[in-house]
């Protein structure tokens, strides 16, 4: 396949989840669309923010260079943690008093909306533009996705009834993997350099 | 006989039949719903149950939701923890035969079988609101017998304090039990006294059908003034007891389920706002029907005085 068809493709791949719900949408399928669109599109946000931590792993032991594929990934998690948000305003029938008193009373909230503008702050800066006015900085930035995902872990959790709900153990242990995959490297290098000091 | 789709009494027609229930019903007051052990799953439209059935004043100015809303949006954690798993997941739960064991405080103890337990009572309609504690609600027009008039029949003795009700635990029936998201069985208690209230209902069945499966087949509680999740689905055990139960809720998660889990505006689950709900199904996409949530869910005229000088915001 021509290297031309890709991006697009994974741009389908990535807004097939968004078309599904639009036509569930429209099809009446939906008892209560708030619900069944708001779990949908925070569940999507955290696959792709996942899938992007992915890349640079499975770029690692691939032939070829996936990396270029990254930033598509990570603008489409906000794309759909943008669509979850929107519903929940919706569902807070924009009365921007209750929003409020929701992040600042509820921590589940709390944390939630911060994930999204840091996640809003990545993606701003996702730029070829910004990366190259940013420098340096650019990469120190964009590891914010490492507390983003954490973020996000701990409002999938904190929002589930039981402790013991199978979803958020199961994208927890991948959260914790895919940052393993970084920080063990990380944590060795650092005792390496000590020891050798 | 397996009630399928066609079986499903249009809304519109059902509504118009109400009427005609309310008629018969002067003539077939008394009768019993279950005349044999297959009554129960059969002649469910037509010759079953509307003549059986009295209409009463419960709810006659609201509009239900339709069958679908009802049968498909489910909180019913034994077949899955999403909405829909419920409708997809409960065909594996058997509701007939069924027993119910009644122990504890009370002179009539045993295992009865669930014709023989609901056969004496007289069967009602009424339209009760249900306010879930994730803040949305529907109205569902139930049929059923009162509560108080059936547990007056066992006798309970005055230490019967408290009434638990258990659902059944069966890990084949209800796959969802194969994972420990909840202490199984599921448990929910009672006082006394909100279970002699006339408000509290058993439901066997909705919108003039036995109840479908994913709704608490064959039998369940219905206690409207309270969160959803008081209302048990599917009791096989109903235990009097003089000493306050721990529900599966306030079990765990005790800092936000308590027993009493009355609907009130004015407590906060630590997670959301108490004050309004969102009304299934009702308004636009981008304007979903909100309402004003109501003390007691609306019903304080008839459970209020049970609360006399209780501390709603401690007893949540």
């Amino acid at each position: 396949m021509s290297i031309v068809w890709q991006k697009p493709l994974l741009f389908v791949l990535l807004l097939s989840p968004f078309l599904a719900l639009v036509f569930d949408a429209f099809s009446g399928n939906l008892i209560d669309p708030i619900e069944e669109i708001t779990n949908p599109t925070g569940q999507w946000a955290m696959r792709f923010l996942l899938l992007s931590l992915l890349v640079s792993p499975l770029n690692k032991i691939l032939p070829f260079s996936i990396v270029k594929y990254r930033r598509m990934i990570g603008v489409f998690s906000f794309f759909y943690a943008s669509l979850h948000l929107s519903i929940y305003l919706i569902d807070q029938t924009f009365e921007w008093q209750m929003v409020l008193e929701d992040i600042t009373k509820r921590p589940y909230v709390t944390i939630g909306f911060s994930a999204f503008v840091l996640l809003f702050l990545l993606t701003i800066t996702s730029t070829n533009k910004m990366m190259r006015r940013l420098g340096r900085r650019w990469k120190k930035l964009h590891k914010l996705i490492y507390l983003i995902v954490i973020l996000v872990m701990v409002h999938f959790y904190w929002q589930a009834k039981s402790d013991m709900d199978i979803e958020p153990l199961i994208y927890s242990f991948i959260a914790l993997l895919l940052l393993s995959f970084r920080f063990i490297p990380f944590l060795k290098k650092k005792y390496f350099k000590k020891a050798s000091a | 006989m397996k009630i399928t789709e066609h079986h499903i009494t249009d809304e519109k027609n059902y509504l118009n039949r109400r009427s005609f229930i309310k008629k018969s019903a002067k003539f077939g007051a008394g009768l019993a719903l279950f005349n044999s052990a297959s009554s129960l799953a059969e002649g469910v439209e037509g010759g079953g149950w509307s003549d059986k059935i009295t209409t009463t004043s419960y709810g006659k100015d609201l509009t239900p939701h339709s069958f679908k809303e009802i049968s498909n949006y489910n909180n019913f954690y034994e077949f899955g923890t999403g909405k829909r798993d419920p409708a997809k997941n409960a065909h594996t739960l058997k509701p007939n035969p069924w027993h119910v064991k009644i122990s504890g405080e009370c002179s009539k103890q045993g295992n009865y079988d669930l014709e023989d337990f609901i056969a004496p009572y007289q069967l009602e309609e009424r339209i009760y609101r249900l306010r879930c504690v994730e803040a949305w609600s529907m109205v569902i027009p139930w049929v059923g017998v009162s509560l108080a008039e059936m547990l007056k029949t066992f006798q309970p003795t005055s230490k019967a304090k408290y009434v638990v009700f258990k659902t059944l635990l069966d890990k084949v029936q209800m796959p969802g039990q194969k994972r420990p998201i909840l202490n199984w069985p599921y448990t929910e208690g009672l006082t006394i006294a909100e279970a002699m209230n006339p408000l509290s209902f058993l439901a066997v069945g909705l919108y003039g059908k036995v109840l479908p499966n994913q709704n608490g087949a064959p039998m369940r509680l219905v206690v409207p003034w309270k969160y959803g999740f008081k209302s048990i689905k599917s009791i096989v055990s109903i235990h009097f007891q003089e000493t306050m139960p721990l529900n599966t809720w306030q079990e765990q998660a005790s800092n936000e389920y308590g027993f009493y889990a009355n609907v009130n505006p004015n407590v906060d689950h630590p997670r959301w706002s108490q004050a309004r709900e969102r009304v299934i199904g009702r308004g636009s996409f981008f304007k979903p029907e909100k309402r004003k949530t109501e003390i007691f869910n609306g019903y304080g005229d008839e459970v209020a005085h049970l609360y006399a000088g209780l501390d709603l915001r401690k007893n949540f």
